[in-house]
């Protein structure tokens, strides 16, 4: 279907022809099955379901708003790609873990009424692991309380592990800018720590 | 100098990254050399950089950004490079910044590839369902998709004109408009009735003309007081008609407009006062003074609200009748009376007589009523005097009069109710047939004329249990910021910067960075620049160990490296030839450096004393490095001097460095 006829369209869906709307909703049923039924998301088949009926609703109440100044099925696909990210962030919402949590330790199972506990670490020792996130609490409270212009920039190098160019990309700025704003902010970020410690 | 200056700093983080080409480091090391504060505001940053890489590796996560839903779609529909991403350089840095968005980005953009891969099945799709055939019916029934088509420049052509037309009626609700001309209206009549101009005419004297018909403008307005004197003071004001009677209380007013409708008078009730046609201002005071005991009661000028001044009725005037028999009360003033239209007091004449001892003078306090209790009386601009019958608050009948909310009406006689506060209640018309004409009380009346407005207001959104304030529903929120979601691995970073950065134009970066560097290559010799290279920070050890980049700081260009590339690709390190003997080389070098060192140590104590200074030493890859510490302050000069002299004595060699403190 091209821009034309997609506009054609959109015209008789708003004159209300209802033969219009079972055209779009043929025409873009499997855009959007498409979409929301991808198996990366994750969705289970009922999610999926409510996922495509809830784009076409969505498409139904925001038709009148559609300028016809894109196409309509980028349209569509961004509904459903909204749709799609929005019931992702819901669900690892849902699975995060809560503030509070309860451990249940089952007593008398292991041999001669010893307890069975299972310690796994896959960083080494417990006692390692806890000096280690003692070192950096510093660290992490004093790149919290840099500027956010200097956390991005030590975050991007850092953490993210970009190589300069890709720095200059994302920020859209010159090398030499770049690199003399990382050595401004480390310094920042040294004296913060510092204080932080020091405190 | 300072060019210099902002151009060694801008290398210096690269430096200690060891991604500084051969050329750039030397310059680097030799401001290095010269500077002895530079040298350790380096090892400082190294320390940092260090703690940073190693934080990072061990689970630390920068504080996380958020992106909403909409600019991570909107990011995430570019199908290019990050440069052609769609959306601002703020976007993308916390597109970065953020592993859940950078995560939902991944997964667009592999979404976007697979969709272009993938033909569609078109072929098995289901019905309609039937809830949106209703969603669409819903939408039909609604005049919003003709609005919208109405107002679209690019659609208007089809629509014919009367659909265009009633959209524009369908925009405008119709209600909220008319409620506010009323509302308008009504608050205007309001104001009109309260606040009329003195300069308008009224007309007075026809009792027909009292009241209500301000059109009929012929004469000034003028309303009167209740005055001991033989003739009532005509004073301009709101009011139309003769003011026979003033009060603010309403029970009052009431009861004595009651013995004027029995005389089968004409009158105005307004709020405060009564008014008759000034033909009949003789009777009406007849009517409301006439008594056998002829005690008139005025006001005295303090403002007690409580004094009440009798006197006989004789001595206010003498063609005046006779005071009510009952005791008269002042009410006070309204505080919202104007000095303009408050009402006229004329207490002199009842002051003179009461003074004369022509009549009793007493002070007494006002009965409490119980349907409107006394209210503070505000400071008076002049005295008013204010006639009322005894309390009990009844007609003279004995009729009591309770506060109701609803204006009843006698037969035959019209009752107004107008709005709000300033509105008067006016009554007019004949009185029925039926009571006496001799000034007695008339007999109870089926319906009382109320004019005590209710105070039972409705106060909004103070509703008890069953409504009104909705009960707080705790909910249980958490915020992202306080989350701690496990951290996501080096090897996940890893893997969702490639697929993040996937797409770029690998071969034209590399172009670039090769043409770049190649001038580099051509002038030095790889192997020994090597050799004499920094050793980079070391990095922790992790299965997403970063390539190498070598970057060239010549004002943007980036040598060699690609930097969008996996980082499964093979290094590109500058480092690629003669690893072999550089490594021999540096080796060499080191123990050369140990047997310096040694040689030092031993001279240690006795160069220090002769020079006054303390020493220590540090070797590294294959150069010492001295740091002075002198007893004493020293002008450059001597430092100068000092650095030779260390130099010779300690038998340094040219690599060595010298770092004052």
């Amino acid at each position: 279907m091209n821009a034309e006829e997609e506009k054609s369209l959109v015209d008789r869906c708003l004159v209300g022809e209802e033969s219009a709307w079972s055209e779009l909703y043929r025409t873009f049923y499997p855009q959007i099955r498409f979409v929301v039924g991808w198996k990366r998301w994750g969705f289970s088949k009922n999610e999926v379901e409510d996922g495509i009926q809830e784009v076409f609703t969505e498409l139904i109440r925001s038709l009148p708003n559609f300028r016809c100044e894109s196409r309509l099925s980028t349209f569509v696909d961004r509904l459903a790609r909204n749709r799609c990210i929005s019931h992702l962030r819901k669900k690892s919402a849902l699975k995060r873990p809560k503030e509070t949590f309860s451990v249940e330790l089952e007593e008398g199972k292991g041999e001669e009424g010893m307890s069975r506990h299972h310690v796994i670490s896959a960083d080494g020792s417990p006692e390692g692991a806890l000096m280690a996130s003692e070192d950096h609490k510093d660290l992490a409270r004093a790149l919290a309380e840099m500027p956010e212009a200097c956390r991005r920039i030590i975050s991007l190098r850092y953490y993210r592990e970009m190589s300069y160019q890709e720095i200059c990309t994302v920020l859209e700025l010159p090398l030499g800018t770049v690199c003399s704003r990382l050595k401004r902010c480390l310094s920042k970020l040294k004296s913060s720590i510092y204080s932080v410690g020091g405190t | 100098m300072r060019k210099d200056n902002e151009n060694i700093e801008e290398k210096l983080i690269p430096y200690l990254e060891g991604v500084l080409n051969p050329k750039e480091r030397r310059e680097v090391d030799e401001a290095i050399n010269s500077d002895g504060d530079l040298a350790r505001e380096m090892s400082e940053l190294r320390e940092v950089i260090l703690e940073l890489r190693q934080g990072f590796a061990n689970g630390m996560k920068p504080p996380q950004e958020e992106l909403s839903v909409d600019e991570v779609v909107e990011l995430g529909a570019n199908t290019g490079s990050v440069d052609s991403m769609p959306g601002t350089s703020q976007q993308k840095a916390r597109l970065f910044c953020s592993d859940d968005a950078l995560e939902e980005y991944s997964l667009l953009r592999a979404l976007q590839e697979e969709m272009a891969r993938t033909t569609l099945d078109r072929e098995n799709v289901p019905e309609m369902p039937e809830f949106l055939l209703k969603e669409f019916r819903g939408l039909k029934a609604t005049p919003h998709s003709r609005k919208v088509l109405a107002f679209d420049k690019n659609r208007l052509s089809p629509i014919p004109l009367w659909r265009r037309a009633s959209s524009l009626l369908d925009r405008i609700d119709p209600k909220p408009l008319m409620a506010s001309a009323a509302a308008l209206m009504m608050l205007s009549l309001g104001v009109h009735l309260y606040n009329r101009p003195g300069g308008s005419a009224a007309p007075t004297g026809d009792a027909a003309e009292i009241g209500y018909n301000f059109a009929s403008e012929k004469k000034a307005p003028v309303s009167a007081t209740p005055s001991a004197s033989s003739t009532p003071r005509v004073v301009a004001g709101r009011d139309n008609g003769v003011a026979v009677f003033t009060s603010d209380d309403r029970g009052l007013l009431k009861e004595q407009a009651e013995k004027l409708l029995s005389k089968k008078l004409n009158y105005t009730v307004t709020k405060d006062r009564i008014l008759v046609a000034a033909k009949d201002v003789k009777q009406a005071r007849d009517i409301l003074w006439a008594d056998s005991d002829g005690k008139v009661v005025a006001m005295g000028k303090e403002d007690a609200a409580e004094k009440r001044i009798a006197r006989p009725g004789a001595a206010a005037g003498g063609a005046s009748p006779a005071p009510a028999a009952e005791e008269a009360y002042y009410v006070g003033s309204s505080g919202r009376r104007s000095p303009a239209d408050a009402p006229v007091v004329d207490v002199d004449d009842a002051l003179a007589a009461a003074s004369s001892g022509a009549g009793d003078v007493k002070v007494y306090s006002p009965p409490s009523r119980q349907d409107a209790p006394p209210k503070p009386s505000p400071p008076r601009h002049r005295e008013t005097a204010s006639y009322q019958d005894s309390a009990p608050r009844s007609s003279a009948a004995g009729q009591t009069y309770r506060p109701s909310t609803k204006a009843s009406r006698d037969p035959g006689a019209e009752l107004e109710q107008g709005i709000g506060s300033n509105s008067a209640l006016k009554v007019k018309g004949q009185v029925p047939t039926g009571y006496g004409d001799d000034g007695a009380s008339p007999p109870p009346r089926p319906s009382a004329v109320d004019i005590t407005p209710t105070n039972e207001t409705k106060v909004p959104g103070n509703a008890g249990p069953s409504g009104g304030v909705p009960e707080p529903t705790v909910v249980e929120t958490r915020s992202k910021a306080n989350e701690t979601p496990p951290p996501m691995s080096a090897e996940r970073r890893q893997k969702l910067r490639e697929l993040a950065l996937r797409g770029e134009s690998e071969g034209a970066v590399a172009d670039k960075a090769d043409k770049n560097t190649k001038q580099e290559r051509d002038e030095e010799s790889v192997a020994p620049v090597a050799a004499a290279a920094p050793p980079p920070l070391p990095r922790p050890v992790t299965p997403a160990q970063q390539t190498q980049t070598t970057v060239t700081m010549d004002r943007g260009r980036v040598a060699a490296a690609p930097p969008l590339v996996p980082a499964s690709a093979p290094v590109a390190n500058v480092i690629t030839a003669g690893a072999a003997s550089s490594a021999d080389a540096e080796e060499a070098k080191e123990a050369k450096a140990d047997g310096r060192l040694a040689r030092m140590e031993t001279a240690r104590q006795a160069v220090a004393q002769r020079n006054g200074v303390e020493l220590s030493f540090e070797s590294k890859n294959g150069k010492v490095s001295v740091y002075v510490r002198p007893k004493k302050t020293l002008t450059k000069a001597e430092q100068d001097a000092l650095r030779k002299t260390l130099r010779k004595e300690l038998g340094l060699a040219d690599s060595d460095t010298i770092i004052l403190r």
